[in-house]
């Protein structure tokens, strides 16, 4: 199941998700800055990070969510 | 808590979006936002966030509120912020305990949170009065040379949860005497206590005959934020928050030729010499580290200290860091309440795996404690063996890195080689070299202290930092300059047309 997109906001990610932070930020993606939530999209985060597989990473967010969830 | 919230007019759901005392605007296709108290996790209150519907109706209202506050002297303009400080008197104890109730941090600084409010409202009034332009001599005959400072427009304000009031005020106070109206975006992990300050900038707007000038909007900064840099009716944008985002703003508002003023992120370090009273010292830093659960654009977060006094200095911190009790931060003798959300807990772990994989050891903390709650963490003391990567990076969480000099040009040169540059200290009691510190070669933070801690400002002053930590100020000294808009005149009172530099034109 996806729950995250690349359209997903990164504030509606944080809110609903917060143990992305974590994972992202362990593969060098930082999606808060100053203990709130960057504006805009997972798709213009990653862009700007300059993540290359963009897709494989959503991916594997995903997979961990549903993995931590159960 | 029902008592409370009913003191400053919160209700279970709240529109997110107002211009005055009888304009509060809904969109029922608002998104709801709920408001938990981050001490347990349980929901406040709810708000309808403003949609781009509510946004143009608040946008008009303090636009064309503009054209008519521009119009009053400025010292009357004071005597309607002089009332709002009143008002914030009579309510300052439950507007404190809000803030910690939304936020987090303990109930003697969220009180003193208001007290700035208070604060900056009796120096916006003295200044109403003090907004002084230069005279200038011509060199002409029979010419006035001088420059004016008149009103900029609606100026949009855009805060971060960690002071969720004071920064408002900050802004507020000083743009209103200044002529300008005010779009205010809150925090959207502090929504509760925007509502209740424009409630209490209602009613002194309702006093004086008056809307528009302090207005709210509560949104998602995908919707609500990037519809306020990216609109001309707003000349200004007052940004706080981190530099990410900051890049954000001044990118898109300066494409515009609007003007920011930028309060970004902090990296402030104490640097303690070899001869520093490390009593004074210890209890600094404990304040400076601990206090806001380290949450503070001033938090101090690197400790560069001589090597003669390292292995003391850091015995001293840990049993500092020991006798401070965690908790509920409504209770009067916790020193730390929890952080702002779950995501900051998660950003506090993975930047502590970081510090572990490029040679730091933690020597005290670095434990989540669910016991007290989910958004609880221990303050964390890093020993770094030098300033790597992620001492470079703040991260907005109770994480205190400990690094080792052997001389002062070295202390300096770790000092200044993060990219932020807010707030800034020495301890140490040689003349010499605190001077030195505070000297051109010396600190390069906007903010730069001796014998006293990297937080904890006084509204008098200045705020803002250099580099990444985007050069703005706001507050006191001339910050109000940043709120208008100069104009150099000259009036020629001859009967001549005499050009500057000598030119003679036709003659």
């Amino acid at each position: 199941m996806s729950y995250i997109t690349l359209d997903t906001t990164i504030e509606e990610l944080v809110e609903q998700f917060p143990e992305a932070v974590g994972f992202l930020t362990q593969r060098n993606v930082r999606c808060m800055r100053c203990g709130e939530p960057l504006w805009g999209t997972l798709r213009e985060l990653f862009r700007k990070d300059g993540i290359m597989n963009p897709h494989s990473l959503v991916d594997a967010l995903n997979e961990f969510i549903e993995e931590g969830r159960g | 808590m029902k008592a409370l919230l009913e003191k400053l007019q919160i209700k279970e759901l709240n529109s997110g979006a107002c211009s005055g005392p009888d304009d509060w605007y809904e969109d029922t296709e608002g998104p709801e936002l709920v408001s938990y108290n981050p001490a347990d996790g349980k929901p406040i209150a709810k708000i309808i966030q403003a949609t781009e519907k509510t946004f143009e109706q608040v946008v008009v209202q303090a636009t064309e509120a503009f054209k008519s506050w521009r119009m009053l002297p400025a010292p009357r303009r004071g005597s309607v912020v002089r009332d709002l400080g009143q008002a914030l008197r009579d309510l300052k104890e439950p507007l404190g305990e809000l803030v910690t109730l939304e936020m987090g941090k303990i109930k003697v600084e969220g009180v003193g949170e208001v007290q700035e409010m208070i604060d900056i409202c009796d120096f916006s009034l003295g200044l109403s009065r003090q907004l002084y332009g230069l005279t200038i001599q011509s060199e002409r005959p029979k010419h006035r040379m001088f420059e004016q400072w008149h009103p900029l427009g609606p100026v949009g304000v855009i805060t971060a949860f960690n002071f969720p009031v004071a920064v408002w005020s900050w802004n507020s106070a000083i743009a209103a005497v200044c002529g300008d109206t005010v779009v205010w975006k809150p925090s959207s992990e502090t929504p509760l206590t925007g509502v209740a300050v424009q409630n209490i900038a209602n009613r002194v707007m309702a006093d004086h005959g008056l809307k528009g000038i302090f207005n709210l909007l509560i949104g998602r900064g995908a919707v609500v934020g990037e519809k306020m840099i990216n609109d001309k009716r707003i000349p200004l944008i007052s940004f706080t928050g981190s530099t990410k985002m900051g890049q954000r703003v001044a990118e898109v508002v300066a494409r515009r030729f609007g003007r920011t003023i930028l309060e970004l992120g902090g990296n402030n370090a104490i640097i303690v010499v070899g001869d520093a009273d490390l009593e004074m010292t210890v209890r600094t830093i404990l304040f400076g580290a601990v206090g806001t659960s380290g949450q503070r654009c001033t938090t101090t977060r690197r400790i560069i200290m001589h090597k003669s006094i390292a292995a003391e200095l850091t015995e001293r911190i840990i049993k500092g860091y020991e006798q401070v009790p965690i908790g509920n931060p409504m209770e009067e003798e916790i020193l730390m309440g929890p952080v702002v959300n779950k995501a900051a807990v998660e950003d506090m772990i993975a930047a502590l795996e970081k510090a572990k994989e490029q040679g730091g050891e933690i020597i005290y903390g670095g434990n989540r404690l669910p016991e007290k709650g989910e958004q609880f963490v221990e303050p964390t003391i890093v020993k770094m063996p030098a300033q790597t990567e992620i001492v470079h990076e703040e991260t907005f969480a109770p994480i205190l890195y400990l690094l080792e000099y052997e001389n002062i040009d070295e202390a300096i040169r770790l000092h200044n080689e993060v990219p932020q540059g807010l707030s800034s200290a020495i301890f140490t009691t040689n003349l010499l070299t605190a001077e030195k510190f505070l000297s051109y070669e010396g600190s390069d933070c906007g903010i730069a202290n001796v014998n006293i801690g990297t937080s904890g400002a006084e509204i008098g002053g200045a705020f803002g930092g250099e580099k990444e930590t985007g050069g703005g100020r706001e507050s006191g000294s001339d910050a109000w300059k940043g709120y208008m808009r100069r104009q150099t005149n000259t009036v020629n009172w001859s009967k001549e047309l005499p050009l500057a530099q000598g030119i003679k034109f036709g003659d």
